[in-house]
This record gives C-alpha cells, structure tokens and sequence, in this order.
C-alpha cells in the first residue's frame, strides 16, 4: 500500500513542468472559485444579517394574524412574564419592542406617506446604531418628539425644531394625529429609511395610536442565531397561541431568502463552469499520464501486478493532484478572503445608490465560513477522481501483449 | 522434474478475417533447471510461444501445463496472479520502471508478493550483487547502462524465485560485451538458484550459450537438442 503513494508522488513529478501547470489551473481555480463564492455568501450574510438587525430580529414576537395582516388591530397585549423569561434568558442578547404603523407626515405644503416606528431609543440604538447615524440634534432624547432621515427633512423643507404633523389611523380604528417638534435628523446607510420613517418613543406611540400596553412585535436578537430552537422551546408554554404567535426569521425574511436562493443558484452554476473547465485540465492531464505509462504499465501487469493495484496507482495520483491544488488554492485565497472581510468592497455611484434603495448597505463583504472553503477542496477532489474514470478504462482494456510489442 | 508441458499449442490471430498461425500445433517440455534458447528467424512465431507459456496470451488451441497446473483456460486476474508466484521475466527493452530505483525495481516483485522487508533486502542485495549492480543500487534506470539496465531486470525476474524466466530476446538492445556478460550471469544464476531459463533469440553467439536449443519456423518446432558449438 505504501508503495502505491511512493509511486504515485513520483510518477506525478515525472514531468515536472506540465505538473506545475495542472497544479496551477486547480490552484488558481480554487482561489477564483473561493473568493466568488466568499463575496456571494458574504453578501447574503450581509443582506440578512441588516435585515435582521434592523428589522426582523432572529425571532419576532407579535400578535396572532399581524403577520398576514400588519394592522394596529392585530396588535399584541404586552406580556410582562414572557418579558421576564426573555430578559433572564442568557441566550437572548436584547428584545426589541415596536409599535409600527403607516401615517402622513406633513409640514407646511409637504406631505408625505411615512412608516411610524414606536421604538425604545436605547434599544433601537443597539439594534441598529442610531445614535451614530444622526446628522442632525439626537436619536430621541425626550417623548413627543420625532427623529426623521434626511431625505424626508429635505422633502417636507423641515429642520429641527420644526413641528410636523403626523395623521393615521390608531389602534381599533381611532383617528391618530399629532404635532411633533423635530429633534434629531438621521442619515441610514439604507437608503429607504432616509425617506420613509419617522421615530417616536414607544410612550409617544402609544399616545398616538390609542394603544395603550400594546405592541405591534418584539424582535428577540440571539447571542447565536443558532440557538433559535432552544428559544422556541423556552417559551413555547408560555405563549398563549390564541393571542401570539413567533415568526423565525426565514419566515420573517422570506423575499430575502427567495432572492438569495436564485441568486445562489446562478453563482453556482458560474463556478460549476470554472470547475468544469479546470475538471478538463485535470482529465487530460491524467490521460496524458496514462497513455504514455502505457507501456510501463503493460509491464508491471505481465511481472504480476494486479490492474486493481494499478488503477489505485493512478487514482492517488489524481488525489494527491487535488489536494495539493486545492489546499495550494485555500491557503492563498484565506488571506484575501480575510483581507476583503474585513475590508469589505464599498460601492459608489449609482451601485450604491441601487444598494440603498435596496435598503441594503453599499458593502459587499467577503464570508469567512469555512464551510463553503471546504466545499472547493471537496469539489476539486470529486472532479478529480471524476476525470480519473475515463483512464482507468484505459488500464482495464489494456492489451499488454500489444503493448509491450509497440503495436498499439 | 517437468517444469512446463505444452500439447497441441496452436495461436490464430485474425481467425475471421486473415487467420495468421504464429504457434502451430506445438507439443513440448521444459524441465527443472533447463537453460534453453528458442531460436528461429524474425517472424517465425518465437515471442508468440513465451508469451502463451507466460500466460500473456490465451491459446486458440491445445493446453500449457505448469508444475502439473493447466493454465491455458485462466482468468486474465488469476493469470496474473499466476504469474507474480511462478514466472519471471526479461524483456529485450529492459522495461524497469524508470520511478524506482534499481534496488527498488528488483524488491517490487517481492513487495507484491507481501514479503517481509527484511527478507526483500536480503534477498534484493544478494541478487544485484550477483549480477554484479550491488554498487548501482540507488540509481534510477536512466543512470544505468543498457547492460546495467538488463542485469538489474534479470535481478528482478530470480527476485520471487520464480519456477522459470521467460526472456524475449535479452541481449537484442546489447552490445557484444554486455551480451556475454549478461549471458555468462544467467548462465550462473541459473546454475546457482536452478531456475529454468527459456529465453529466445536469433544471436548465433547467444545461442551457442545455451544447452538446449529450440529451433522453430512458421509457428512450429523445427528442430530440438543441444547446440552443435556448445
């Protein structure tokens, strides 16, 4: 058995130059597959992780139907217990409360449809940063008050201190209205946001919309999203299904996830592609190397030696191609790959424009999971041992008489 | 002691279409210990017969004993087999595995065989000595001479103490001094391990080496007995 690895690392070193040449194609795919599918699952992760930390959490709390239908009515009661139990639980990182609801937004001749968060300023500061994103005065230091993005002062010509109306509909059908003065402008990297929401304090909300000890969710951010189940199961007893209901946060970003799908699917039809071709040089290479072992082969069969341990010769010599090409591959690409993580590429122009009316930041981030790494190196192992199949058909068919007399 | 008995051996290529009979209706022995050249001119069916009596070939017709085993209907795996435990061979281009080294290409066969490591250096030493390559051990095939090459390929066909070695024209590649020396220690390691040699050969020179000479034409044997000039 040993032999067989002895002869299959030199036999792989026979012809130097067109070694080092397969080497590199593998290798250079591999870094080229590693750093696509890395940007690829980087932005993915990226796309759920701001929708999730600024919006839907990695698990929602709210009352039961608001999922279908995101009205005030649907509003939940608060549940201080359940509070409790998810404040004490260590896996829970913070709860986000939130009153959402649609209202105009009017100052002087301006008027404009805007989404209406009733939130807790210091929570929503750490789920999504507010505080640094002010332009202008601060992220909602009294009630009463409104903290708007930049584009609706522009639109509605307000500035702080400036009163803006605020009309909708609250809670059971009630009229809401109310005067506001302007405290803080905000600049959100999602560009949406700029245009469309107005902060309140959850108090102020509730003074708005009637809706006294309601909301419309609780976001619950995990220390580790995959700690989700354990959540579940901690609270499933004390959620009164008949009032609540949890959405995970497939389901809570279900376009996102449907978008990610598509777009997966067509990234790895490209480095199916690349693999594809690398997979060619890796086929011919091999076949190269058994047609012209042909003979040397013929004579190791007639002095003994069995097809079986000659195919195995040939099939570790495509291994040790993989591994060494791969491994080649993985070790170059980490650093960049690390590099480009923390360094994510940052779109300008009309991209990050895109982006922003994405409500999606203008970064592309490069994934450090070492899942998908592993994956290239298995890959590249598979489509070896794939393009080794065809000469080991060569061995099998082998006539050795002829060969060993130059007549085939 | 009858090493190899063959009856009625006969080999058609193309039967269908252009039938050639390179073996026609062979009927033979090869005893214990024999140093025998088959001898004929090019074409006359030579490589043909050692490679049936090696197993190399399968017989379109009659049947090849060995130590009392009939090995005309085998398997291709089990002649295989067949051959690592019973048959050495030389072959007229050396073909020693260029990756390995010369002491590497002799113990290759004995590590096929699951031989002890012990054992294989032993035994791998006294051959390669013996045919007086001790000293080229370590050099890979393209740093030996052609006559180098072929001695360490002779090493390699007595390493498993084979019941016989086929050799296909041994010397063809070799000058007139690597010839005689090559012969002058097959001649020894057959007298030394009494291993049956059967090699073929149209040299005059080798021939008049041999003890028993194999005269064949048009696939059959022509002539049998010992050389007029030994």
């Amino acid at each position: 058995m040993k032999k067989i690895f002895i002869l299959a690392w030199r036999n792989l070193w026979r012809n130097k130059k067109r070694t080092a040449i397969t080497l590199a194609s593998i290798t250079f795919a591999v870094i080229i597959a590693t750093f696509m599918r890395g940007m690829q699952l980087g932005s993915y992760e990226k796309m759920l992780n701001d929708a999730m930390r600024s919006t839907s959490g990695h698990l929602g709390i709210m009352g039961k139907d608001y999922w279908d239908d995101k009205s005030l009515i649907n509003s939940m009661p608060i549940d201080d217990e359940l509070g409790a139990i998810l404040e004490k639980n260590d896996l829970v990182q913070i709860t986000i409360p939130k009153i959402t609801s649609g209202c105009l937004a009017s100052f002087g001749d301006a008027t404009r449809g805007v989404m209406v968060l009733g939130v807790d300023p210091e929570k929503e500061d750490f789920q999504s940063g507010m505080k640094n994103k002010m332009l202008e005065g601060e992220f909602l230091n009294s009630d009463h008050s409104i903290v708007i993005g930049k584009d609706l002062a522009k639109y509605l010509k307000a500035g702080i201190g400036d009163s803006v109306v605020l009309l909708g509909q609250g809670y059971q059908g009630v009229t809401a209205a109310g005067l506001y003065p302007i405290t803080g402008i905000f600049s959100h990297p999602l560009g949406q946001l700029n245009k469309r929401v107005v902060y309140i304090t959850i108090p102020t909300a509730e003074e708005l919309f009637f809706m006294y000890g309601r909301l419309s969710s609780n976001s619950i951010i995990l220390h580790d999203y995959t700690d989700e189940d354990k959540i579940v199961e901690a609270i499933a007893e004390k959620l009164d299904t008949g009032l609540y209901e949890m959405k995970d946060w497939r389901v809570m970003n279900k376009e996102i996830l449907q978008g990610i799908e598509s777009d997966n699917f067509f990234g790895v039809i490209m480095i199916g592609i690349l693999y594809m071709v690398i997979g060619f040089g890796i086929f011919g290479t091999i076949l190269m190397m058994t047609m012209e072992r042909r003979k040397e082969f013929s004579v190791m069969i007639a002095i003994g030696m069995k097809r079986r341990k000659l195919l195995s010769v040939i099939i570790v010599e495509a291994v040790y191609m993989a591994i060494i090409g791969s491994i080649l591959g993985l070790i170059l690409a980490f650093p960049l790959v690390l590099f480009y993580h923390f360094n994510p590429i940052e779109f300008t122009g009309d991209t990050a424009e895109l982006y922003y009316q994405l409500n999606m930041e203008p970064i592309l981030p490069v994934s450090i999971k070492p899942g998908y790494m592993v994956s290239q190196f298995l890959v590249v192992l598979v489509l070896s041992l794939v393009a080794s199949t065809l000469p080991l058909n060569t061995i099998l068919k082998l006539d050795i008489v002829k060969v060993i007399r130059g007549r085939q | 002691m009858e090493v190899i008995k063959i009856r009625s051996l006969k080999k058609i290529y193309n039967p269908d279409t252009v039938p050639v009979h390179a073996v026609d209706g062979i009927d033979t022995e090869f005893q214990s210990g024999e140093f025998t050249a088959i001898v004929g001119p090019s074409g006359c069916g030579k490589t043909t017969f050692l490679n049936l009596v090696g197993g190399l070939e399968s017989p379109t017709e009659g049947e090849i004993f060995i130590n009392g085993e009939n090995i005309s209907h085998k398997k291709k795996s089990q002649m295989t087999d067949f051959r690592l435990h019973n048959i050495g061979f030389v072959f007229q281009a050396y073909n020693l595995i260029p990756v390995m080294s010369a002491y590497e290409n002799v113990a290759f066969i004995m590590e096929l065989l699951g031989r002890p490591q012990s054992e294989i250096k032993t035994r791998v030493m006294e051959l390669l000595d013996a045919m007086g390559v001790a000293d080229k051990a370590g050099q890979r095939p393209h740093q030996l001479s052609g006559g180098q090459q072929q001695r360490v390929a002779v090493a390699r066909a007595l390493a498993s103490k084979p019941k016989f070695i086929l050799a296909d024209e041994p010397t063809a590649n070799l000058d007139s001094h690597s010839t005689e020396t090559l012969l002058d220690l097959m001649l020894k390691m057959n007298e030394k391990e009494g291993t049956t040699i059967i090699f073929s050969t149209h040299d005059q020179r080798v021939m008049n080496k041999a003890r028993r000479l194999v005269q064949m034409d048009d696939g059959k044997i022509v002539g049998n007995g010992k050389p007029e000039a030994n």
